[in-house]
């Protein structure tokens, strides 16, 4: 039984939706600013911030502006009922909700004033969407998901392992359609978190490069909706053929100088796709900037595939690094390659790494026929996830 | 009702653990670096699977809350400093899989490592992660737990909601070793569960799954308003029918939330 991918939602800071995200891929235009309008920080660090207001994205969503919802559920329901309609999904479907989240509600509790209990965010309305399952509710109530729903939080490789929990629902028949994704906004806590360890790069990032110097956070919430081939209500994009995840088990913030644990989880999704190595035809990595995951996961490239490394790039200097929500952004842009026959560039490649490490692909390709497609995303903790989409 | 089958050969929560976290976690920089639900999470945790004594392929965790005081020590650091200082161990342990990850880098398990933060029902997301898994055949002995912790902001935030008039607080950790094999230590089977249920009252349960409630074969959560109840649970279940009752069958009623149904039986 195979799964097919049939409706996919994004919003992040290359804009609303699949066509605003090919037309920034196709003009290699990054949506990274020098520094956030919207979150009010003292950091002044460059993000890849959406540039509307919380009431901006009610609005969207057709529901009152003035409501206090965390922006992670607010961003989270615009690219999940923008998935659902794009799969023209049944009423009849059993549909499930899975959704990566590592910061839920953080947004709105970081504003709270917990001593106060008068100033105008004392209110417990600032409180009440803290916990991560309160944007995965929001966000089934907002599509009318009566189903299965959960919710997972593995750090950045939240959305990908929400996707690989959904492919196990469907294989279990506890659903026949499952929306899988995640969401993060940007937020005070992740830029002073990732800003005390010291890996964010006060410029644009430069994945893959010898100079590079650290990651750009961003925000972004992507969906993709999952469908046993036998239920489809549309022409998929492609299929769920593979998918790994395995643990580096080595820190709680760094990976292995091997990237033990991105080779494992590769190589799983090798093996549960059933393809060899020489079937991969273009990688979506992880490919965050950093000086550590960078080496990390191009010498597990080496290590699984040899000599002959299929073009790869990382989306990060597009949209800066979405964190729970990277997996699944970077399997919608994975979706819409396929579809389409193209590949972006890697952005701000200028010079190889040591050590004879491999290049990204640096130019955009529309000549390009992708029959499988691998992608990456790798979390705190070690956490490592990959996934393989393949063409019919 | 979801049909399962996986065996529970081994389960502990953290009112019962008693090992010497230095035998549990021997690298004393480790042992410093974690404080807390984690140090509690994860020596629960890492005693629960020495007492099991398999090679574990998956570890799978739970949380409503996740690690609820690293979370307000990181934020109130950088809102009270103006964003000038921030303290990186109170963000990294704030991270909602770090016990999970602790888990794996002291049993050097390489393989599936899950988290769940999906309020009360967390702990059945990760249990039926697990059975499918198993079934799967991706793993065949899983670690799966749950932990949260009460702090005195978030008790008194929740005062402030209403919730102590009607619910019961409370916290703590709690873990299952979920295995394909019966072996010699098993404690009880899983055989099925049941998500999106309607609410039922203890008699209605008792009713449907016909258990003898004198027996304890019912075990019915509706008014605690801690996500780690259900786990606690599970552990009081396996414990009841290694001792002789026929079976579980667990009601989590988590306020708000759809009620999930677990069975458990003897072998």
């Amino acid at each position: 039984m195979r799964i097919a991918i049939s409706g996919i939602g994004i919003i992040s800071a290359l804009g609303a939706g699949a066509s605003r995200t090919i037309e920034a891929l196709s003009a290699a235009r990054s949506g990274i600013s020098s520094s956030t309008a919207i979150v009010s920080s003292h950091l002044e660090l460059p993000a890849g911030e959406i540039p509307l207001t919380n009431e901006q994205l009610a609005l969207k969503l057709g529901i009152d502006g003035k409501r206090i919802i965390s922006r992670t559920a607010l961003l989270g329901a615009i690219a999940a009922s923008e998935a659902l309609d794009n799969a023209r999904c049944g009423k009849d479907r059993r549909i499930a909700l899975i959704s990566g989240t590592s910061i839920g509600g953080m947004d709105l509790t970081e504003l709270f004033e917990k001593d106060s209990g008068k100033g105008p965010f004392s209110r417990l309305r600032y409180v009440r969407m803290h916990d991560c399952a309160s944007s995965t509710r929001f966000i089934a109530d907002h599509c009318g998901i009566t189903g299965y729903t959960s919710t997972i939080s593995t750090a950045c490789s939240s959305a990908m392992n929400a996707i690989i929990a959904g492919a196990r629902l469907i294989r279990h028949n506890i659903a026949d359609t499952v929306i899988a994704g995640g969401t993060d906004a940007l937020s005070l806590f992740t830029l002073n978190g990732f800003n005390s360890l010291g890996i964010l790069d006060c410029n644009v990032c430069r994945p893959f490069d010898r100079n590079r110097n650290g990651l750009n956070l961003g925000e972004a919430a992507a969906y993709l909706v999952l469908q046993r081939e036998d239920v489809l209500d549309s022409d998929p994009y492609c299929y769920l053929e593979g998918w790994g995840n395995a643990n580096d088990a080595y820190h709680q913030t760094a990976s292995s100088p091997n990237g033990d644990g991105a080779y494992m989880a590769m190589k799983k999704a090798l093996e549960t796709s059933g393809l060899e190595t020489g079937r991969i035809d273009a990688i979506i990595a992880h490919g965050t900037g950093t000086p550590n995951n960078d080496a990390a996961e191009t010498q597990a490239f080496v290590n699984l595939f040899g000599s002959n490394i299929p073009p790869f790039i990382s989306t990060k200097a597009y949209t800066g690094h979405t964190l729970a929500a990277s997996g699944s952004l970077n399997a919608v842009i994975a979706c819409l390659c396929i579809k389409h026959g193209f590949l972006p560039a890697s952005l701000n490649f200028n010079n190889p790494m040591d050590e004879g490490l491999p290049v990204p692909q640096s130019t955009f390709n529309n000549k390009i026929r992708i029959r499988n497609m691998l992608t990456n995303a790798f979390g705190f903790g070690g956490n490592c996830s990959s996934i393989i989409l393949s063409a019919q | 009702m979801i049909e399962l089958n996986c065996y529970i050969r081994g389960s502990l929560s953290s009112v019962q653990a008693s090992a010497d976290i230095k035998k549990l976690i021997p690298d004393a920089m480790l042992r410093r670096r974690i404080s807390g639900i984690t140090r509690e999470a994860v020596s629960t945790g890492l005693e629960c699977a020495a007492r099991a004594g398999l090679p574990l392929d998956a570890i799978i965790t739970a949380t409503g809350w996740g690690c609820l005081a690293e979370s307000e020590k990181f934020l109130n650091g950088f809102k009270e400093s103006d964003e000038m200082s921030a303290s990186p161990s109170a963000f990294m342990q704030s991270t909602f899989n770090s016990v999970g990850s602790y888990l794996a880098q002291v049993l050097h398990c390489h393989e599936y490592n899950m988290t769940y933060v999906n309020r009360g029902h967390s702990f059945e997301d990760a249990v039926l992660d697990a059975a499918m898994l198993i079934e799967d055949n991706e793993a065949a002995n899983v670690l799966l737990g749950s932990y949260d912790e009460l702090t005195p902001s978030q008790y008194g935030i929740m005062e402030r909601m209403g919730f102590w008039r009607k619910y019961q607080s409370g916290a703590g950790a709690a873990f299952m070793v979920l295995s394909k094999e019966k072996g010699s230590n098993c404690l009880a089977r899983l055989s099925g569960m049941e998500f999106n249920c309607e609410n039922m009252s203890e008699a209605g349960v008792a009713g449907r799954f016909n258990c003898n409630m004198d027996n304890g074969e019912l075990i019915y959560i509706n008014n605690q308003m801690f996500p780690v109840a259900s786990s606690i649970g599970f552990v009081q279940a396996a414990d009841r029918i290694s001792s002789g009752t026929g079976k579980v069958v667990i009601y989590n009623e988590f306020p708000g939330e759809r009620p999930v149904i677990s069975i458990l039986e003897c072998i």
